[in-house]
């Protein structure tokens, strides 16, 4: 009895002193469930309120729509209608933005709380190293999500006031695919900060990554082909093994050029796609912060 | 002594200023001045500019096959033989040939990806969205590639043809290719006018676009005068600049001679037309029915008045 006192009274402390998830009447696996989710709640919530200090996601969404708007207003020809090369432009300027601000809030995360000198009164806390890195993660998705539906309202509103039709159902499924991609650049973006001494050489190297795989991941099995062994077989694992980012990035194609929808199944198979490579990520996050010497 | 040396700087200040007065409108005003040379984008871009017009008159032929487009990866149709420009002069079915440059799927991320990005031969103004579905060499037979109806989809090639105008004035193609499309399919007649214009000015007395500024003339201003003087304009300068070449433009040639041996015909002017005619048939891969022609119009000769 007196071997099992100390550790209830332990936990029973903690959970008095736990910010969050305290009070919490139920015991057990469900009990210890749900402080879980309510610390990884705090930490994203905090993340997102960071997100709306900063005058990051400000600035790239007034250059966005100054760019967009000084476009708008080219004249060509006398032709009022033409819409395509705005909407090409500003989805452009959106990802790009969204990339800059997903990269640069994920990267500076765990890196600021040890500069800062929070990360161990934090983790002291009944917060478990898995519970800080997924609310990080979680909160910079989220605030992602903020900033991709300001971004996609401003491309709705710029490119309906000129089209005059609102196909809203493709610009829910390009919205949810750029933002379940983001998932996966900020799963790699936390794996960086872990990694990478500094956050700026972690987003430049997420930055070129992410980029690379925007660009030439389709064509990789192209490029293969023409490749002598071994570098063929290189290149073949790494055209496997990529999280395919560039799919969400191309429906910006189909939004342009007003094709038909995303047939659903094929929606559904790849924002799960993008959540099994996200939670690929998160999981190897974990294990390597679990590993992480802090001081 | 400081007095003299302060006098004489100062008569040397007010020479060099009133030469400088002198010289800099003679060097402007001289012959072969090349005053074009000074805008921003020639001076910061240099003959850079000319790569980015290139990229975006062949954007221009992306949009045109909305987003259906070889990747550098991918094997792409010749620069001077694009879809657009294709439609724009020369038969369209031959153009469609290497258009099926994705093959089938190589694999299962080849083939699921192949949803994400526009996977179907479109084209702008293809109201019934309906997809080419023949083999390549296959000429298109479908409706809404012959029929001239339109819904105005072609005005989003605008914009990228008339920034890659304005980043390489010197390509002619651009010009002839957003004229066509100003004024067939977005009945754009004074802005494709314009825009020729705009290309003879940086390309004076060029032979192709004197011919397209004639078929303005002619086909949308019913200005028969007009465009007889100007692809007559058109012919000179054809025999000045391109019949020495090797590779000499014969195309535009033959169209240049059939639009104004037609026109003459039209106008009972027939002996012109033989003329015409004749010059035609040298030069043609159809001499035979160009002879059949001919011997129509001799006949008509005779029979005239």
């Amino acid at each position: 009895m007196s071997a099992t006192r100390p550790g209830k009274a332990s936990l029973d402390f903690r959970r008095e002193i736990a910010p969050v998830g305290a009070g919490s009447s139920s015991s057990g696996a469900a009990g210890a469930m749900k402080v879980a989710v309510n610390n990884i709640h705090a930490i994203g919530g905090v993340v997102i309120k960071e997100l709306c200090r900063r005058k990051d996601f400000y600035v790239l969404f007034v250059l966005t729509a100054l760019i967009t708007l000084i476009m708008g207003s080219v004249n060509f020809f006398n032709e009022d209608k033409i819409v395509r090369y705005l909407k090409e432009i500003c989805l452009f300027l959106i990802w790009m933005s969204s990339l800059v601000i997903a990269i640069t809030t994920t990267a500076r995360q765990i890196p600021a709380e040890k500069e800062n000198r929070t990360l161990f009164p934090l983790l002291a806390k009944p917060v478990t190293r898995n519970q800080l890195v997924l609310g990080k993660c979680l909160g910079c998705w989220l605030a992602c999500g903020l900033t991709l539906l300001v971004f996609y309202t401003f491309f709705a509103v710029v490119s309906g006031a000129r089209e005059h039709h609102w196909p809203i159902l493709n610009y829910f499924q390009a919205g949810m695919m750029h933002w379940f991609t983001l998932a996966i650049v900020i799963a790699m973006a936390l794996i960086g900060s872990i990694v990478f001494a500094a956050p700026s050489s972690n987003s430049t190297i997420t930055f070129v990554v992410v980029m690379g795989i925007l660009l030439v991941g389709r064509h990789l099995d192209e490029v293969a082909l023409q490749l002598t062994e071994p570098g063929q077989s290189v290149v073949y694992a790494v055209y496997f093994l990529i999280p395919h980012l560039e799919w969400a990035f191309d429906v910006r194609e189909l939004i342009v050029h007003d094709r038909d929808l995303v047939s659903w199944a094929a929606w559904i198979g790849a924002c799960a796609y993008a959540v099994v490579y996200a939670a690929l990520l998160l999981t190897g996050a974990c294990l390597l912060f679990r590993r992480k010497a802090l001081n | 002594m400081a007095m003299r040396v302060t006098a004489l700087t100062l008569a040397l200040l007010l020479v060099a200023f009133n030469l400088t007065t002198w010289l800099d409108p003679w060097f402007q005003n001289r012959a072969g001045a090349n005053s074009s040379s000074a805008d921003v984008l020639t001076v910061a871009l240099g003959d850079s500019r000319r790569l980015f017009a290139k990229h975006f008159y062949t954007k221009a032929d992306a949009y045109f096959h909305k987003g259906y487009y070889p990747s550098i990866y991918d094997a792409k149709p010749e620069a001077d033989k694009l879809h657009m420009a294709a439609n724009a002069g020369a038969g369209h079915g031959e153009r469609e040939a290497g258009m099926d440059f994705l093959g089938k799927p190589k694999n299962w991320i080849d083939a699921f990806g192949r949803n994400f990005f526009p996977s179907s031969h479109q084209h702008l103004g293809d109201e019934d969205q309906a997809e080419c579905q023949h083999k390549p060499g296959e000429p298109c037979t479908h409706q809404h590639h012959s029929s001239k109806q339109s819904s105005g989809e072609e005005r989003e090639l605008l914009p990228w043809l008339q920034i890659s105008a304005m980043l390489d004035p010197d390509r002619v193609e651009t010009y002839i290719v957003a004229s066509y499309w100003l004024r067939t399919q977005l009945g754009k007649v004074n802005e494709a006018e314009q825009f020729l214009r705009q290309g003879l000015r940086a390309n004076p007395g060029h032979q192709e676009l004197l011919f397209e500024l004639g078929r303005i003339y002619l086909e949308n201003r019913k200005d028969v005068t007009r465009a007889r003087n100007v692809w007559e304009l058109a012919l000179k300068k054809w025999h000045e600049n391109e019949a020495s070449k090797a590779d000499a433009n014969i195309f535009l040639y033959e169209q240049i001679l059939g639009q104004l041996a037609k026109l003459e015909y039209e106008d009972k002017n027939y002996s012109r037309a033989i003329a015409y005619y004749k010059a035609l048939k040298e030069v043609s891969p159809f001499k035979e029915s160009i002879q059949k022609t001919i011997e129509e119009t001799e006949a008509k000769l005779k029979a005239a008045p």
